[in-house]
């Protein structure tokens, strides 16, 4: 393992800035050289994002020193990019407020930002496969899942090899054309989204879970050598699949049902109350058969927000 | 007559309520049927607009006799922020013009969104002014999408403003209301002067005398056409950017929207521990300078400056 200064920035007042990342690369020539950059902590709220990333960190260095056959591709991992922001609870970049996740392919002669983000593209662009792992920026708690962005250069099969219950296969909307996951399919890298986890959380058990999809992946893409159980025979879902279930009033939001369950039309999801008389002032219903992916889960609801996402198949 | 035309309700006691102040004739017989959107107050940090939009209104409440047309006036889209300092529309952290054009049923900036579409579509034109941010201050402008240049530079002249910025457009900027309501068909100018968090009143005048100047050319108002500025316009010479060439405190040593030189000091950039000497910036060319940074901690690579002319150079 190589640790790599990725980009380096000095700073008004505090420590510079500093963005690394852990290379493992195999010195045999017989073996697949294919390669995979996984990024994660674009924005400083995912803190399940960089600890899965940091565990995948620790997971191959442990396995490269007992056995250097181990790797037989070329990986890199960057755990955290926004560490300014990890170190204040910010989100975005924290003088500016700019989200270093829509500027790129950056820019080495402009904003702050977006010389970051030119610093961080010219590193991990040019690898066969790209993993960005990232959280829902809205307040949702889901399925883990992957995401794909239609750009014409996506491998939909592949993204099979995460073993997670379902990718979601999106259009691109204007707000992608500065991610990295986006433009990494511009440069030919193969791209996807790993999308997971609740804000500022972290959960052991979707530790294990994303950990254990992202070895498989490194596994089933030739990049190491490991033997791993293995996981869900993935559906690929459409915006078709998709049934959005909003809260018709504002108020406290209770979940009944809560992600990864199978649930039929009808039954019981969750109930909104008035927020100062107590009184029930909603029960929100499934409108279909199928399976929970999301529900919002913050205690207070707006009105019209969708509480639920379903997807169903068939 | 001030409407609500969107009412979302929120988890404790309170509605967000989108309202309009609408104007329009006394007489019904003098309308001429057009429509203008005077709109301020996506960005909560931005106060510009709602300065001359509360001049408008006054001045239409005194001569409604002289309305031949309507007129809304929209001054505090983002309400929430504009109240609290906040930017984007606050608890999710959404920069509203962003998400542009929204849906009914999602999340609470989305509904605004939605809702702020409904309102103003159909309008001729509208005027969607904002106030930079707290970083920089700009010299009053209109800026268009060269998408929409035909149709947008010459309602621009009309405002009396002092540049006309016409730029690329780029995928982002499709999620912006100007965007959206042009795809529409109402002809929608981004103004964009002053500085947030601040008023700056003579700004707001000049503004003011640019919409009743534009307003009596649209036949919206029976009053005189106003005699306005000639802007300066991109497409006759060039914008450039001045960046930060290093982290620390920018201390600015040239006034805000004059005329520069080349190689004229723009200000330096101070080490906060004086263990490096002040980074000395300059300007790049002659010509205006329309953008001065107006917070002073800088990283490598923040705004300085902007400046238009048609001659390049760069800052050391
Ligand atoms: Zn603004």
């Amino acid at each position: 393992m190589i640790r790599q200064p990725l980009v380096h920035l000095a700073s008004p007042s505090r420590d510079a800035y500093r963005v690394d990342g852990f290379r493992f690369q195999t010195q045999d020539k017989k073996d697949s050289q294919t390669s995979v950059a996984i990024v994660s902590g674009l924005n400083g709220h995912e803190l399940a994002q960089m600890h899965v990333a940091a565990q995948l960190v620790n997971f191959l260095k442990v396995r490269q020193e007992a056995d250097p056959s181990f790797i037989t591709g070329d990986i890199l991992v960057v755990p955290a990019v926004n560490s300014f922001g990890f170190n204040m609870g910010e989100r975005h970049w924290p003088l500016d407020k700019t989200d270093i996740n829509a500027m790129f392919p950056g820019y080495d002669a402009g904003e702050t930002t977006q010389r970051i983000a030119h610093q961080l593209f010219k590193q991990v662009k040019g690898f066969e496969w790209g993993v960005e792992l990232e959280d829902r920026r809205d307040q949702y708690d889901c399925i883990p899942y992957v995401r794909m962005i239609k750009s014409g250069f996506e491998d939909a099969q592949a993204a099979k090899y995460f073993g997670l219950q379902f990718a979601h296969y999106r259009d691109f909307v204007p707000s992608d054309a500065g991610s990295l996951q986006y433009n990494w399919s511009v440069w030919e890298t193969k791209s996807y989204g790993l999308v997971f986890g609740n804000k500022q959380q972290i959960h052991r058990d979707s530790t294990h879970q994303l950990l254990d999809a992202l070895i498989r992946f490194l596994a089933k893409v030739g990049a190491i050598r490991t033997q791993i159980f293995a996981g869900y025979d993935t559906n690929i879902v459409t915006q078709e699949a998709i049934t959005l279930i909003p809260a018709q009033h504002a108020g406290v939001f209770e979940p009944i049902q809560i992600v990864g369950s199978f649930v039929q039309k009808g039954d019981l999801l969750g109930k909104v109350f008035d927020a100062l008389d107590g009184s029930l002032k909603e029960k929100i219903y499934a409108p279909v058969d199928g399976l929970v992916t999301c529900h919002y889960h913050y205690p207070l609801i707006y009105q019209n927000t969708i509480a639920y996402r379903m997807i169903s198949i068939g | 007559m001030l409407e609500t035309l969107v009412s979302i309700e929120l988890p404790v006691g309170e509605h967000y309520y989108l309202k309009r102040h609408r104007f329009t004739p006394v007489d019904v017989s003098a309308d001429n049927g057009k429509r203008i959107s005077i709109i301020s107050g996506t960005h909560g940090d931005e106060l510009e607009g709602i300065y001359v939009i509360s001049l408008l209104a006054e001045w239409l409440k005194a001569n409604p006799s002289l309305i031949t047309g309507t007129i809304d006036l929209y001054p505090s889209l983002n309400s929430l922020g504009i109240d609290s300092i906040t930017r984007t529309v606050p608890f999710y952290q959404t920069d509203l013009n962003r998400i542009f054009p929204g849906t009914a049923k999602d999340t609470f900036p989305n509904q605004i969104a939605a809702g702020i579409v409904e309102a103003i579509q159909g309008s001729d034109i509208a005027i969607d002014i904002h106030a930079s941010n707290i970083f920089l201050r700009e010299l009053p402008q209109v800026r268009i999408a060269s998408t929409y240049r035909d149709s947008l530079v010459p309602l621009a002249k009309q405002l009396n403003m002092d540049f006309i910025w016409v730029h690329d457009a780029i995928t982002v900027l499709e999620a912006t209301l100007a965007h959206s309501l042009n795809q529409l068909g109402t002809h929608t100018l981004v103004v964009e002067y002053g500085v947030g968090m601040r008023l700056t009143p003579t700004y707001g005048e000049q503004l003011l005398d640019g919409l009743f100047n534009l307003m009596a050319e649209q036949g919206i108002l029976a009053i005189a056409p106003r005699s306005v500025r000639v802007p300066f316009y991109s497409d006759q010479g060039e914008v450039y950017y001045v960046n930060s060439p290093a982290a620390g405190l920018f201390v600015p040593a040239m006034d805000h929207c004059q005329m520069v030189v080349k190689d004229q000091l723009i200000g330096h950039i101070h080490d906060p521990y004086g263990v490096e000497s002040p980074v000395p910036c300059y300007t790049p060319g002659a010509g205006v300078l329309f953008t001065l940074r107006e917070y002073p901690i800088v990283y490598e690579g923040s705004l300085l400056a902007r400046i238009f002319d048609d001659q390049k150079g760069v800052c050391v």
